[in-house]
């Protein structure tokens, strides 16, 4: 962590945001991506992850819900027949959504949430696959069809442009001037 | 009787598509026999009818002797549902599946008058193989027409023939079930003669435009089928389950929609080879792979893998051999095109910036979409299985690399569909495209109005999503009228294809539009409501007015009036029900649905309740789902496209010709009258 910044961050955390949330959308948008990638590759951005997680969330009553909504949709009705929580009606599923707004109300973030669940209830709980070494080719093996298959494309296009304007050799000139006067 | 005629049919069946990939079999050899698979091919069309036939009849009839009559069926159902119920269960299904099959046989007898004879007795050959994997297992170990003396399980222990049966699921105490499974089978089934063809060709290690040409109309008529059964089914998974949702990336979903995705890559590269000589192996590997997942489909729903609204009940020997038929066939096939593939003569070669490029790349990310949710489906299970580990995989997964794949996919739909074969100019087609695009945008930021998104990231979504339905839609009249100019005479000249084609890519557009919509700015509320309470979704309230009892013949039924308001004015009347099947002893909710042009109040009583002070309740689910008309209106005007595609007098190569047959001309397969 740079040493300037630590003590204006231990002061007034929400200060060190102040600059962010003016204009605000534009500061919850960056607070999100922010989120969202320590939420899928938590490993090498670890510093700004932390980070995150001490800042307490931009308190909004409307925005919680949000979250809340947003949260139900990814977790599983551990008794139900593959419904998330957000959909079925079982009384189990209504305690799950009682337990995750009151998780958002006292201030806990959305992976931590994910991972107290999982704890409790194993990966089955979770719709959304942890982004994990087990779980690599499920996450990884589609973008990587499309990014092979465009690169095999653009190779193959490239390719058969560079022979077309394949320049002939002196020799292969002259051995081309002979056939053709031999065609003639 | 009707029972054991019926056996007698399926055996029969069994026997002459034994029969029928025999005679193939033995001309491969030695020329002279294979001919008479044409006549085989017709006769077990008529032996698998009979079967069913009696099957039917057995319901009709409630003749409670016959094993899965008892099972699911009861005196006191409809007429309607004593029918569909002889596909409601596993066994009866597996029948449908047959006759489904075998019917397909005899049309590629009955309307293969253009072939060649090799490839035509040859694709019989394996469509008799398929027929006696299928009728097989069904006749052995999934036998609808067993009499309960004759039940290998002896699990019902019965002197004599019951007089009641035990009642159908009363989920499928529907119409639906009247049209999606069948058009589901018409859809899954109708690869296997594609799949046949495949192998056929790989056979003989001929392939040629003229095949790609031979294969469309097939192709064309079970993507049509699976569109709309899909679509049905979603229909009825949506106003009979009454959870609000229409597609929940159920894994028996999955099971339909991933030899949807096959189907349509083939669809187009189906093209490309006709147009282009190129992409064979290719395309014949896609034909083996819509019919491979089509039994993929049969197995896991039937295997017992899976907890499921679809999955049957079923013990896993079932599920053993449906595996070994499904590795065996699809083995096979899989196995002839690696060793025949390599002689396929590469077709010509394509500029980068051209119709076929484009479609290639419609291909490459068909392929990596259809991936992503082969994964999605069978990671789970195989987790399970090797690590012993559960996990889920669902929606958030699909939204996260499914979609944006698919974005991908519709967003290059208008561009290519402009681009010439050949060689195209890019620039050129952007910039006649430049002010469709413009239009899609406004329409796109015009449609934020209807949703003030939870998130920045919901809301850029929702807004990418909606350009992608609009960008299709407009972009397909913007071709339209550069066809025709605007002129009505030369719209009328266009061929049916084209029609076809801007019909199917319209609706999909349409469908984009409605799912995105729909998930986005979809509104609901749950709660527990006796006479007199209200409950607001959105801006509308739903008032508890009064209760009301119906009886019909399978059920009694406990009703809700509400009504719907919108500030204080009125909008609907419903009269969603609760009902109690006494037959099978259980208890289904029926939705109110109140319907307008594009969206739907959805409302839903359930699980009835005393509350403390002794009124009675129910739990009620109260749904405003904006556009979801679109969803379903979407794939039928796809499906649609693809029936006017078929009608065009180019691909009917099917229609038998008047001129005598050349049998020396094998040149001439596949040639098209025009």
């Amino acid at each position: 962590m740079v040493r300037g910044l630590e003590p204006r961050m231990n002061a007034d955390k929400r200060e060190y945001f102040g600059l962010l949330r003016r204009p605000r959308a534009v500061g919850s948008a960056m607070l999100a991506a922010l989120r969202s990638m320590c939420v899928y590759s938590r490993s090498f951005v670890v510093p700004i992850c932390l980070l995150l997680a001490t800042t307490p969330a931009l308190a909004d009553p409307a925005q919680d819900e949000a979250r809340a909504e947003a949260l139900f949709r990814e977790v599983r009705c551990i008794q139900c027949q593959s419904e998330s929580i957000a959909d079925s009606t079982a009384p189990i599923a209504a305690d799950m959504r009682r337990l995750i707004r009151e998780d958002i109300a006292a201030g806990k973030d959305d992976v931590r949430i994910r991972e107290e669940l999982r704890a409790r209830y194993t990966d089955y709980v979770l719709f959304r696959p942890r982004f994990a070494a087990s779980n690599l080719l499920l996450w990884v093996l589609p973008p990587l069809i499309v990014l092979l298959g465009a690169g095999l494309l653009f190779w193959l296009g490239k390719k058969q442009k560079t022979s077309r304007t394949y320049e002939l050799s002196p020799e292969e000139t002259e051995k081309l001037r002979e056939i053709m006067k031999a065609d003639d | 009787m009707t029972a054991e005629i019926g056996n007698f049919c399926l055996v029969l069946a069994f026997m002459l598509s034994i029969a029928q990939a025999a005679v193939v079999a033995t001309g491969l050899r030695r020329p002279g026999l294979e001919r008479y698979s044409e006549g085989l091919s017709l006769a077990a069309a008529v032996a698998i009818i009979g079967a069913f036939a009696m099957l039917v009849t057995a319901f009709v009839r409630s003749d409670f002797s016959v094993v899965n009559v008892y099972q699911h069926s009861h005196t006191d159902k409809p007429l309607l549902y004593k029918i569909t119920g002889a596909w409601g269960s596993h066994e009866g299904s597996m029948l449908l599946w047959c006759l489904i099959l075998l019917v397909y046989g005899a049309m590629i007898t009955l309307r293969g008058g253009g072939l060649s004879a090799g490839l035509k007795h040859k694709a019989l050959g394996v469509q008799g193989l398929l027929g006696a994997a299928f009728t097989g297992f069904t006749l052995f170990s999934s036998n609808p027409l067993w009499r309960l003396a004759e039940d290998p399980n002896r699990v019902w222990m019965l002197e004599a023939a019951p007089l009641q049966g035990l009642s159908l699921n009363p989920a499928l105490q529907d119409p639906g079930l009247a049209f999606h499974p069948p058009m589901l089978y018409l859809g899954y089934v109708g690869f296997s003669v594609v799949f046949s063809f495949a192998v056929a060709a790989l056979i003989e290690g001929r392939l040629d435009r003229a095949w790609a040409r031979w294969i469309r109309p097939w192709v064309l008529v079970a993507w049509s089928f699976l569109t709309a059964g899909i679509t049905v089914g979603a229909f009825w998974a949506y106003y009979e389950l009454g959870w609000g949702g229409w597609w929940a990336w159920d894994p028996v979903e999955n099971a339909s929609f991933m030899p949807w995705l096959a189907a349509t890559a083939l669809l187009h590269s189906a093209i490309v080879m006709e147009k282009r000589d190129a992409l064979k192996a290719w395309t014949v590997f896609l034909g083996l792979l819509a019919f491979t997942f089509s039994m993929l489909g049969a197995f896991l729903v039937r295997s017992g893998l899976l907890t499921s609204v679809h999955a049957f009940a079923v013990d896993p020997q079932r599920g053993i051999l449906l595996l070994a038929i499904l590795l065996v066939t699809a083995g096979a096939g899989f196995a002839l095109f690696a060793v025949r593939a390599p002689d396929l003569k590469p077709g010509g070669l394509f500029a980068p910036v051209s119709r076929e490029t484009a479609l290639v790349l419609n291909n490459l990310l068909l392929s990596a979409a259809l991936c992503s949710v082969f994964l999605g489906t069978l990671y789970p299970i195989l987790m399970q299985a090797v690590f012993n580990k559960t996990m889920s995989v669902g929606e958030p997964y699909y939204l996260a690399v499914f979609a944006p794949i698919m974005i991908v996919a519709l967003l290059l739909i208008p561009i290519s569909t402009l681009m010439a074969w050949r060689r195209a100019d890019l620039k050129g087609v952007l910039q006649r495209l430049g002010l469709t695009f413009g239009f899609a945008a406004l329409a796109a930021a015009v449609g934020l109005v209807l949703y003030r998104g939870a998130s920045w990231w919901s809301q850029a979504q929702y807004l990418i999503g909606l350009l992608a339905g609009f960008w299709l839609i407009f972009g397909s009249f913007k071709f339209l009228w550069d066809r025709t100019e605007g002129k009505l005479k030369r719209a009328t000249g266009l061929p049916l294809s084209t029609w076809g084609m801007l019909l199917a890519h319209i609706g999909l557009g349409v469908f984009v539009l409605g799912a995105v919509v729909e998930t986005h700015a979809k509104q609901g509320a749950t709660q527990v409501m006796a006479v007199g309470d209200t409950l607001k979704t959105g801006r509308y309230n739903l008032t508890f007015d009064d209760t009301f009892a119906a009886t019909a013949s399978n059920y009694d039924a406990q009703g809700g009036v509400f009504s719907v308001r919108d500030d204080n004015k009125r909008v609907c009347e419903a009269r969603p029900q609760w009902r109690y099947y006494g037959a099978s002893g259980s208890s289904q909710s029926e939705v109110w649905l109140c319907f307008t042009p594009l969206s739907d109040l959805y409302i839903v009583m359930a699980q009835p309740q005393t509350l403390p002070d002794g009124r009675a309740a129910w739990h009620v689910r109260f749904f405003y789902n904006p556009w979801v008309r679109l969803i379903f209106l979407g794939p039928l005007l796809m499906a649609l496209g693809g029936l006017v595609s078929l009608a065009d007098r180019r691909l009917r190569l099917g229609v038998p010709t008047k001129a005598k047959p050349r049998p020396s001309e094998d040149t001439s397969a596949g040639k098209v009258e025009t």
